[in-house]
């Protein structure tokens, strides 16, 4: 047992130099009074490398360089489409993808949500870039939203215990099945009977889950909601 | 007692007889049959096949029990993360080498007895809420990281606490949602009384698998059940000195106990005329002065944070949340001062805080601000950023935070085996250094936790008690040595 002459203390650790003062400790002899145990009373914690997170900086590295190679070809070659931004856009979408998908801390679901809304945020600027045709907003929006909610039905068929924790997810894509009808005042979505049809999808979606459910699914909306 | 009730309310639910005559009751006691032995119905305090048959009304619906944040647990799940866990550990430690299968076995027996640890968190619409986990124990596992690492329920089968071990040491790391220290407690001595009974078979003869006659399951909200629904004036903690310093690198804790007796430190606070929290608390205020008082302005005072456990003045024997934080103030107006001045102001500011009215005011402001029928309505997503905010406003008025567990009781016949308890505290934000201390069978175990590089503050602190001819043992993790 040791003991540090500078603090007065006994040291318990198998080290010889105090931790508190980092003095060599000297000797003592045993007391009966307190038990000494010979090995550290903690274990070595592994801090292993982020690899990932390493990974991600060398990505976002590499796609800042072939950002700038691409934008000075673009500007000596092709000023009249500036596509290396959609180039940025692409690359900055697949990094904030790996990103989210890494981080531990969210859950699955939002980040199916996150992804998914960048992903058409994307398409959008595509589409924006390339004429403003209107397919990102008239295609793929129904498109997407329909194959969501299939999804979500197919996720909650998959789950057999946990399956009544996608109903807040439906009640969400009934709120963004609205969106068509908040464009077409503005012209952007074309077709009313298409938007009608998407909204009737995401509703019979959860109506079904919440009629089959039954009342695991109507206590799961009581537990959501309470206030 | 409690667990005869809860079988007894469950079968009146549903009254199969044992012998089913009808179509329906025999298919419903096969289904039971297949559920209970695939593993897969979750287990209940003492189950039995006849108890799961009580289980299968109308053989589907199985209600999902859930029960809400109590109003301490609100902001835990929006400030926690990687940097700032909200984990505390409570450890124990025996007298013998842990088998972990055996304390596996102890962990799958005592859960699901806690409703408490026995849940999962979810998210609201408007708030978060505790909801019934009911999959197997988080498997316990060698301990091979810092103290308080924040949990990935994802990696833990959303379990809210975890159990590690490390050669005769038990660990329980809870999120602070889940319950305090006291709460924390009572599941620990459960779990090692189990263990102890395995290991022991002296003991499983004479005690076998039951919940100890003074364990409370209790988890009822104590705060909503006392607080004063009149308007209060508010309280305001001012700003307080924040301890600065080079740290450790990010996910580095440094760890280090100082084990004294606690009758030499009863004979120190009555030689100064305080009690041991004051004493404490004002050795921690006076080692930061001592620490600090050259790079201080001496305009802002040194503010400990002191958690008050309610439960004696309301007669609560909840397991959830149930305590306060007081200030205990040390205002230095220069480099020259003294210790007994020090513990002159803490006391003071102790004894100002430490009464029934006032620990009533600061959590029934919490609860009224929480309980308005505007804030109940408001959808989470747009609560968060308020809590935040507010969260980082009070950041500014704490120094460092300790509290005192007291006394750790454990039943006569389980005590040649333990051979103490410990608490660790996590980081705070803003908060770099917190200290733990807890006592059992005469012996105090003062945890610091510290994220500075220095252990300045540890030393002057302990150095104190050892001036003053008090035998004081140090154990470490090992970090203070890089």
């Amino acid at each position: 047992m040791k003991k540090c002459a500078n603090c007065g203390v006994i040291l318990r650790d198998p080290v010889p130099v105090c931790p508190l003062c980092k003095c060599i400790a000297a000797d003592v002899r045993d007391d009966e009074k307190w038990t000494v145990s010979p090995e550290p009373a903690y274990p070595y914690a592994d801090r292993g490398p982020k690899r990932i997170r390493f990974a991600l900086r060398i990505y976002l590295f590499a796609a800042l360089v072939v950002f700038v190679i691409l934008a000075i070809f673009n500007l000596y070659f092709q000023q009249r489409f500036w596509w290396s931004i959609l180039i940025l856009a692409c690359l900055g979408y697949g990094y904030v993808t790996v990103a989210v998908s890494v981080k531990r801390k969210i859950e699955l679901l939002p980040k199916i949500v996150v992804q998914s809304l960048l992903a058409f945020l994307l398409l959008i600027l595509i589409d924006y870039h390339t004429g403003f045709y209107g397919w990102s907003l008239n295609i793929v929006l129904p498109a997407a939203l329909v194959g969501l909610t299939v999804l979500i039905g197919v996720l909650i068929l998959h789950s057999k215990t946990n399956w009544q924790s996608y109903i807040l997810l439906q009640i969400m894509m009934i709120f963004l099945a609205l969106i068509p009808f908040g464009l077409y005042p503005f012209g952007l979505f074309h077709s009313w009977t298409r938007a009608v049809v998407v909204f009737l999808i995401t509703l019979l979606a959860f109506a079904g889950t919440i009629i089959v459910g039954g009342r695991t699914a109507r206590d799961e909306l009581v537990r959501r909601f309470h206030v | 007692m409690a667990e005869k009730a809860f079988h007894e309310q469950e079968k009146t639910a549903y009254s199969g007889p044992s012998d089913p005559k009808s179509r329906r009751e025999r298919r419903l006691k096969r289904k039971a049959e297949k559920q209970y032995e695939s593993g897969r119905m979750q287990q209940y305090p003492g189950a039995e096949l006849e108890d799961y048959r009580a289980y299968i009304r109308n053989g589907k619906y199985k209600e999902i029990r859930w029960r809400k944040l109590d109003t301490t647990a609100i902001m835990y799940p929006i400030i926690s993360g990687q940097s700032v866990s909200n984990v505390y550990r409570v450890s124990v430690m025996l007298k013998e080498t842990i088998d972990p299968s055996i304390l596996q076995e102890a962990l799958d027996i005592v859960l699901p007895k806690f409703d408490l640890f026995n849940s999962r968190l979810r998210q609201g619409v408007f708030w978060y809420y505790l909801e019934e986990n009911g999959k197997p124990a988080p498997t316990v596992y060698r301990e091979n990281h810092y103290p308080c690492e924040y949990i990935r329920l994802e990696e833990n089968r959303d379990y809210l606490f975890r159990v590690s071990y490390f050669r005769r040491r038990i660990n329980l790391e809870v999120f602070h949602v889940l319950a305090d220290g006291n709460g924390a407690f009572v599941f620990l001595r459960e779990l090692v009384y189990q263990y102890l009974r395995l290991a022991h078979k002296e003991l499983q003869e004479t005690h076998q698998d039951r919940l100890s006659d003074d364990t409370s399951l209790n988890t009822e909200d104590s705060f909503r059940d006392h607080y004063h629904k009149k308007a209060v004036k508010p309280y305001r903690f001012g700003r307080g000195f924040l301890l600065h310093g080079a740290t450790l690198p990010a996910g580095q804790t440094s760890v280090i106990h100082g084990l004294v007796q606690v009758d030499e430190v009863k004979a120190l606070a009555k030689k100064y005329g305080a009690s041991i929290n004051e004493l404490l608390v004002s050795v921690l205020c006076r080692s930061i002065y001592n620490v600090y008082k050259h790079s201080m302005k001496f305009n802002v005072p040194l503010q400990v944070c002191v958690p008050v456990n309610l439960r004696p003045y309301y007669g609560s024997s909840t397991t959830s949340n149930f305590f306060v934080n007081i200030m205990a103030r040390y205002d230095p107006k220069d480099e020259n001062d003294t210790f007994e001045t020090c513990l002159e102001q803490v006391r003071s500011s102790l004894k100002e805080q430490m009464n029934l009215e006032h620990l009533e005011t600061m959590f029934s402001q919490n609860v009224s601000s929480a309980e308005h029928v505007v804030t109940r309505r408001i959808p989470l997503i747009l609560k968060r950023p308020g809590l935040w905010w507010f969260y980082q406003w009070s950041l500014k008025s704490t120094t460092a935070t300790l509290t005192n567990l007291g006394e750790v009781k454990v039943r006569p016949e389980y005590r040649d085996y333990i051979g103490r308890f410990g608490v660790v505290l996590p980081k705070s934000k803003g908060q770099n250094l917190k200290v733990a201390a807890t006592s059992y069978n005469g012996v105090m175990d003062i945890c610091i936790s510290s994220f500075f590089r220095s252990p300045a503050v540890q030393r002057e602190f302990f150095r104190f008690f050892s001036a003053e001819g008090l035998q004081v043992e140090i154990e470490t993790n090992g970090v203070v040595y890089q």
